[in-house]
């Protein structure tokens, strides 16, 4: 059995790490809320977007706009994997990264065709470390997920998609469920599915453009793509946040239960102690006696 | 007494306004219009510049966007900015500080990457409206 003074130094460690997982946590429950509201202050405008464009995309014009391609087969595909810049969240980066190895092996063929980008840190050195080929490596984006930042990525897609360089892209992200569950997707971003007309929207108006029609809509779809950019950014964000949140609150909740079992440990260690003690005091009493 | 029409203005970060107003000036980008109610149906692509409000008070408020598109329709108007804030809000100071930084690098790059140049181009424009309009809420 180890010794009292061992016990009582493990019980302080796992005493001090509980205290970190617990401010941890904390922090990681402040960021998550921050996270949620602004997923939801940004949905007022998404859902704006969908609709105007679902109303001016009764225009034929939308639908052969050249983001809205579809090119079959997809021969050159760009993979863009989101994960976090820290860690200690859980399985969050872990199942996003485990998802593109199994989609790497998948698609082993063609690998050739099929470039990695990674937002977030976290992905990237996983990359690195296995050798994985990375493309490029997007930074800065998820400190304080900006607009502008990412309608200048989107813009670079979609140049790349127009070109021809790439056929698809793609994005793999751990879809935000709620605080205890992700759940790892693909999301094909390019080409662009034109949004779901409904009813309300159906109400046919012919509208004046300005500036004219083609380069309104271009410049509409293309806003259209970083919102959607902009809104996974957010999602992604969310998860993690989210995730970490519940394993730090999990990693509290051990560090308690350990810090139960060595207690009781210790103070059976102790009564042992105790026992024994006593135990030799009344032997030499014994003997003492007898030998009297 | 002047019609109100419903008027949204929205942008990724919040709902900045949602109300009835009398009337409406935008930005466009091929110049700058005015939106009264029974407005005929209207699409327009915004540049970085002031969004001034006439609401159903008669009072005016104004905001400085970085730019979007405005939609007219039987719904009312709908103001998609890619940012929006009170000209009071804003911190003149760090807008100052942005625009030198874009300047710097505009200076820095290389002058064939079109596509840079455009986007350093388009941060001093978002920075100036934000100086001006500061100014002018009378910092």
């Amino acid at each position: 059995m180890p010794s009292l003074r061992h016990i009582r130094k493990r019980i302080s460690s796992v005493k001090n790490t509980e205290q970190i997982t617990r401010a941890m946590k904390m922090v990681a429950a402040a960021r998550f809320r921050k996270a949620q509201e602004a997923v939801i202050a940004a949905r007022p405008f998404a859902r704006g977007m969908h609709q105007v464009l679902a109303r001016v995309a009764l225009h034929k014009d939308v639908r052969d706009h050249p983001l809205l391609a579809h090119r079959e087969p997809a021969k050159k595909e760009d993979l863009y994997v989101l994960t976090s810049d820290r860690g200690l969240c859980g399985s969050f980066n872990s199942s996003v990264l485990r998802a593109l190895e199994h989609y790497l092996l998948d698609h082993y063929e063609k690998r050739d065709s099929i470039r990695v980008h990674t937002i977030g840190q976290k992905g990237y050195q996983y990359c690195k470390k296995n050798k994985l080929d990375i493309y490029e490596n997007v930074e800065d984006l998820l400190g304080s997920p900006n607009y502008h930042r990412a309608m200048d990525l989107a813009q670079d897609l979609s140049r790349r998609f127009i070109d021809g360089e790439v056929d698809r892209v793609t994005l793999l992200l751990a879809e935000f469920k709620s605080a205890v569950q992700q759940n790892v997707v693909f999301r094909t971003l390019l080409p662009l599915d034109p949004p779901e007309l409904q009813e309300e929207d159906l109400s046919r108006v012919d509208y004046l453009f300005e500036p004219p029609k083609p380069e309104f809509l271009d410049k509409i779809v293309h806003r259209y793509l970083a919102n959607q950019l902009f809104m996974v950014i957010l999602e992604s964000v969310a998860s993690e946040q989210g995730a970490r949140m519940t394993a730090m609150e999990n990693a509290s909740e051990n560090a308690k239960e350990m810090i139960g079992d060595l207690t009781l440990q210790y103070n059976k260690a102790r009564q042992a102690a105790i026992t024994r003690e006593l135990m030799e005091i009344v032997g030499g009493a014994e003997a003492l006696k007898s030998a009297g | 007494m002047a019609g109100t029409f419903k008027l949204r203005l929205l942008t990724p970060y919040c709902s900045c306004f949602e109300a009835d107003a009398q009337g409406v000036m935008l930005p466009g980008e091929q110049g700058e219009f005015g939106i009264l109610s029974n407005h005929t149906k209207f699409a327009s692509t915004l540049k970085p510049g002031a969004v001034r409000i006439v609401t159903d008070d008669g009072k005016t408020t104004v905001f400085a966007i970085t730019g979007g598109f405005a939609e007219v329709s039987d719904m009312g108007v709908m103001v998609l900015a890619d940012s929006a804030e009170r000209p009071e809000d804003i911190d003149i100071e760090r807008a100052k500080k942005s625009k030198a930084d874009a300047e710097a690098e505009l200076a820095s790059i290389d002058p064939s990457n079109e596509l840079l140049k455009k986007r350093m181009e388009k941060r001093i424009e978002r920075a100036d409206n934000r100086i001006r309009l500061a100014t002018h809420a009378g910092h």
